[in-house]
């Protein structure tokens, strides 16, 4: 009973985001007036969890019996995933949404809840069960979300489309999860991890290879790496704008920490601080080929796309490829730059979904042309994609760069070999520069075909992405403090 | 780590499970066979169609089922979880004590919110309020 309580008190911010959840679902089920608690109460919920988890103490432990991992690595991850699905609520004004007029809003905030909650337990999870399972549960109302414009073909067949990848790859990884049991004959990381320092039954050199390609597909999917990707540009397109938002960062931020955790625990050595790979499974090598592909593809692909919300989805693609970056680093260094990334890729992906959602609420439209002289007819708007672009590009000031920096870094810092594999990647990242200003020059310099009014836009979405925009530019002023937080999470590794 | 077996040893010991799998594909296979060869074929019509219990059937099977039998499919697995979860939870209950009772209490209503969210939505009655209203 101790026991118990005691991780209990290790998953509070778990446990208020799921009180939320319920609370959300009788307040939806109450009708009436009770309905407009929902938004505030979902609002309020995240709200608390981040708080809890700021004020989260004690040593790093194993709790719910070894299941969740409650370390400082954990405590960062979940705070940029409450984090991330604070701003999805706050940064899209839903009521005013095209999309999801008609539709009840009260499912919607549930589900997003439910994906979160999912995703927290899924950047904490401690045992190859709890991986699968967090992972479905992250899936399972993904899919819903996906088909939440349940009048639109489109949306029916983007959800479709993802279940049935997702149903694949989950069954792949789970085969992958179970060869991994049977080499090591425990689900707990830290037993694989101890099994992989011991001596291996002969033979094993081969099933843990494929151990860990199956094992990938499934993460490969979450964060969307090719050749696991067909179902992004899709789902994202056939979603409602906010989903794509939120799937674009939330659930891909939990599917890296799992990566994280699964390759830097169980399939590493620690010694002395650094980490050594287990030596009959070179999981660096394959990582760094679907991250090669992945970012490649991701930017060659989003050169030709006219929808903003494919040629966003491929973006992030691409941007996944960068993040896989600091994990095939395989360091501390690597690690921090992982979590850098993706603390600014939540800034920055989420403002240009806004942006798109936005237009779209004046102007009912995802095309890139009916994006000539935005500058004119918004310059509020105009400016803040501006500022959205140029961090996804990684220039400096903005945020984006840091990420890019931070995994650029760690790879150089790994020797010559590895050259070529950040030359790869900083052509990439020339390529994507093309595509961004592809759109910054529909925005400015494109010519209008007649003379469509001034876009009308919501103070709240003027707000929202006016903060945006700033959280985009501000971190730079104080980024020791961000530096800081990220090699305090990474300490871990020496245990 | 528990204590592992030579490749050698392990096929030994499921050797039985190979046999059965043999047998009981054999037995499948060589009746299949058998009959096949001494049994005349004379095929009418009538043999060829969909045998339902001896009624004549009506149309074909690839028909659409209405939509509600999945929302019924769903609810249904609300108490089959609860039955799943709860059996385990009662042998135990004594030696747990009062936290397995609260446990036990909060998994419960949390059911019974599902279910008071599908009632409330009116997905309990067969054919809806609101799609009654606008067809």
């Amino acid at each position: 009973m101790d026991a118990l309580l005691e991780s209990l008190a290790r998953t509070v911010p778990e446990a208020i985001v799921c009180l939320g959840l319920l609370l959300v679902v009788v307040l939806d089920s109450a009708g009436g007036a009770a309905r407009r608690a929902i938004g505030p109460i979902s609002v309020l919920s995240l709200l608390l969890a981040l708080v809890a988890l700021s004020r989260e103490t004690g040593a790093p432990v194993a709790s719910w019996s070894g299941m969740i991992a409650s370390d400082p690595l954990s405590a960062l991850l979940r705070a940029l995933i409450l984090l991330g699905t604070l701003l999805v609520l706050l940064s899209f004004d839903l009521g005013r949404s095209r999309e999801l007029k008609g539709l009840g809003l009260g499912e919607f905030h549930a589900l997003l809840l439910a994906v979160a909650f999912a995703c927290l337990l899924l950047a904490s999870a401690n045992d190859l069960v709890m991986v699968y399972l967090a992972l479905e549960m992250v899936s399972i109302p993904s899919y819903v979300l996906v088909a939440y414009l349940k009048r639109d073909p489109r949306s029916n067949e983007a959800a479709l489309k993802y279940l049935l990848f997702g149903a694949a790859s989950s069954g792949t990884m789970l085969y992958g999860l179970s060869l991994v049991y049977g080499i090591a004959g425990t689900t707990s990381i830290a037993g694989v991890s101890a099994a992989m320092a011991g001596s291996l039954p002969a033979g094993s050199s081969f099933g843990l290879w494929l151990a860990a390609l199956l094992v990938f597909a499934g993460f490969g999917f979450k964060v969307a790496a090719v050749p696991f990707h067909f179902w992004c540009p899709d789902a994202y397109e056939g979603a409602p704008t906010p989903v794509a938002a939120f799937l674009s960062v939330v659930p891909k931020t939990a599917g890296f920490a799992v990566m994280m955790r699964f390759c830097f625990e169980a399939l590493s050595l620690q010694r002395g601080g650094a980490l050594a790979l287990v030596e009959i499974v070179d999981w660096p090598q394959l990582l760094m080929w679907i991250s090669v592909a992945t970012m490649t593809l991701g930017n060659v692909a989003a050169l030709t796309q006219t929808n903003m919300k494919r040629l966003l989805a491929y973006s992030s693609i691409a941007h996944a490829g960068y993040v896989m970056m600091g994990v095939v680093a395989m360091s501390e260094d690597g690690g921090r730059g992982v979590l850098v990334y993706l603390f600014t890729y939540v800034l920055m992906n989420l403002g240009a979904f806004g942006v798109v959602a936005a237009i779209h609420a004046s102007e009912g439209s995802f095309d890139l042309r009916d994006y000539a002289g935005l500058h004119r007819r918004s310059p509020l708007l105009a400016l803040a994609m501006a500022t959205f672009l140029l961090s996804l590009m990684g220039l400096p000031p903005f945020v984006g760069f840091f990420g890019k920096l931070y995994v650029f870094g760690a790879i150089i810092a790994r020797g010559p070999e590895f050259y070529w594999y950040a030359g790869v990647g900083a052509v990439n990242a020339a390529v994507a520069a093309f595509y961004y200003f592809r759109v910054m020059r529909a925005m400015v310099i494109d010519p209008e075909t007649g003379t469509a009014p001034a876009l009308s836009l919501g103070g709240r979405e003027a707000l929202a992405l006016c903060a945006l925009a700033a959280l985009n530019v501000l971190p730079t002023l104080a980024w020791g403090r961000v530096d800081e937080w990220t090699r305090a999470a990474m300490v871990l590794l020496p245990r | 780590m528990p204590p592992t077996l030579s490749s050698a040893d392990f096929l030994t010991s499921w050797s039985a499970v190979l046999l059965y799998f043999v047998a009981a594909v054999g037995f499948v296979a060589g009746g299949l066979i058998f009959w096949w060869v001494i049994r005349p074929s004379r095929i009418t019509a009538e043999k060829l169609t969909t045998y339902e219990c001896g009624e004549e059937p009506i149309g074909g099977a690839w028909v659409q089922f209405n939509v509600r039998f999945y929302v019924f499919a769903l609810v249904f697995l609300v108490f089959d979880v609860e039955a799943v979860f709860l059996l385990p939870w009662a042998v135990v209950f004594r030696e747990l004590g009062a936290i397995a009772f609260l446990e036990g209490l909060f998994f419960i209503a949390v059911l019974a919110i599902g279910l008071a969210y599908v009632w409330r939505k009116g997905d309990l009655a067969w054919v809806r309020l609101d799609d009654r209203v606008s067809p």
